[in-house]
């Protein structure tokens, strides 16, 4: 209930109060640490439904032909897992490597389908937006990360 | 042993279904928008009263700016007329055909997409406002998007900013054509203009009218660099948006 509680702060914070916060037209996904810390911390159940939720909110308000984002977080969401299960990451650095790595991963996977989908490519453009997505995200993660920590 | 087989096999039977939720969520998005008309307004409204009880002195600013903008613009709504009549009476002298008429229908942003690798809003207008698809939407006189989602009571709105979006548009002073795309970061790129073409930095971007739903002279932004592409066939330049794509909150939708 706890879990559901502080997500549904996030959504009104991610959907409500970020616009206003902007860094160089940057909104920073504050779901990013979030999944990041679900991942490492809890089991492979919680972090379907979690990773669903959001993929499914953003999918909702997005006009592309497929739930990108649904995959795009359940498939990064899963190897995240894996992942955790095989080493033990307890540094905050390495964490925000991890929300790093997730921002380029599910870009990919969203990227990837929209091609195949007949959508045009533009890696100029996917790079910057991405680079600068994860670069704000991760720098964010610190803080977001101790809050987290804290309360859940 | 058993029991983590059949872990296994619920857990995959559930991911499959997922993803085959995944798959199918864009044939009931609207249905699923419509039902979740009602908390998305009702949140805009609360922290929209939030924002304006915490940030009380940029209204009382904005207030006292928008009271001498008032009077600005009535000295030159009153020249306006003039010049509107006098344009009516030359285009009956000249028999030019009059341009087509639109109605415009007044809406709210009720949502944002929440990240910036897309530039969409939802606004609170929708099917049984007469909205369709495709339609301009505009605010203050300048172009904001194009409705590309439309559901029973509410639309989704692609901004200018949003690489997908594309609209043909000219240089309002040497009448020069380009085409308008989005770069997702509240700056525009204008291509495919001559080389030889007349642009220089401050000229205005307006709409060039070529498709249905964009009527001509709804204004863009302004040209705020030029650069040469890299095979030297054209130039392309940077336009800035005549208005603050982030802080949209009432929007107009032209309808036809």
């Amino acid at each position: 209930m706890k879990r559901f509680f502080i997500f549904f702060i996030f959504i009104i914070i991610q959907f409500y109060l970020l616009d206003s916060l902007k860094i160089f037209n940057i909104k920073i996904d504050i779901f990013f640490p979030f999944l990041v810390n679900i991942a490492l911390n809890y089991n492979v159940g919680w972090l379907i439904i979690f990773a669903y939720l959001v993929g499914f909110l953003k999918d909702l308000l997005s006009i592309y032909p497929l739930g990108v984002n649904i995959i795009g977080f359940l498939l990064s969401g899963y190897l995240l897992y894996k992942l955790s299960r095989k080493f033990i990451i307890n540094l905050v650095y390495l964490k925000i490597l991890i929300v790093l790595a997730m921002v380029f991963f599910v870009g990919i996977i969203k990227e990837f389908l929209l091609y195949l989908c007949g959508y045009p490519f533009n890696f100029a453009i996917f790079l910057k937006s991405n680079l600068n997505l994860g670069i704000w995200t991760s720098l964010l993660s610190f803080l977001l990360f101790r809050i987290i920590d804290t309360v859940l | 042993m058993a029991i983590s087989k059949y872990k296994k096999l619920v857990a995959s039977l559930l991911l499959t279904i997922l993803f085959f939720t995944a798959i199918f969520l864009p044939l009931f998005r609207k249905q699923i928008l419509d039902i979740l008309e009602f908390p998305f307004k009702l949140f805009h409204y609360i922290v929209n009263d939030l924002k304006a009880l915490i940030f009380f002195h940029y209204n009382f600013l904005e207030n006292r700016y928008l009271k001498k903008q008032i009077l600005l613009l009535q000295k030159r709504c009153i020249q306006n007329e003039e010049i509107l009549k006098e344009n009516e009476r030359l285009r009956k002298l000249l028999s030019f055909r009059e341009n087509a008429k639109f109605k415009l229908v007044p809406a709210q942003v009720i949502m944002r997409n929440p990240d910036s690798l897309t530039s969409i809003i939802i606004i609170d207008k929708g099917k049984v406002d007469g909205i369709e698809e495709n339609f301009a939407v505009i605010t203050d006189g300048a172009l904001v998007g194009r409705v590309a989602e439309v559901s029973k009571s509410s639309s989704k709105v692609v901004l200018l900013d949003e690489p997908q979006f594309c609209v043909s548009a000219i240089i309002q002073r040497s009448r020069e054509y380009g085409l308008i795309c989005g770069t997702l970061e509240n700056q525009l790129i204008m291509r495919y203009l001559d080389k030889q073409a007349d642009v220089v930095v401050g000229d205005t971007v307006i709409t060039a009218g070529f498709t249905e739903f964009f009527p001509k002279g709804i204004i863009i932004g302004e040209v705020i660099s030029i650069e040469e592409n890299p095979g030297g066939i054209s130039l392309s330049c940077r336009v800035k948006p005549a208005i603050d794509l982030y802080k949209l909150e009432e929007v107009m939708v032209i309808v036809k």
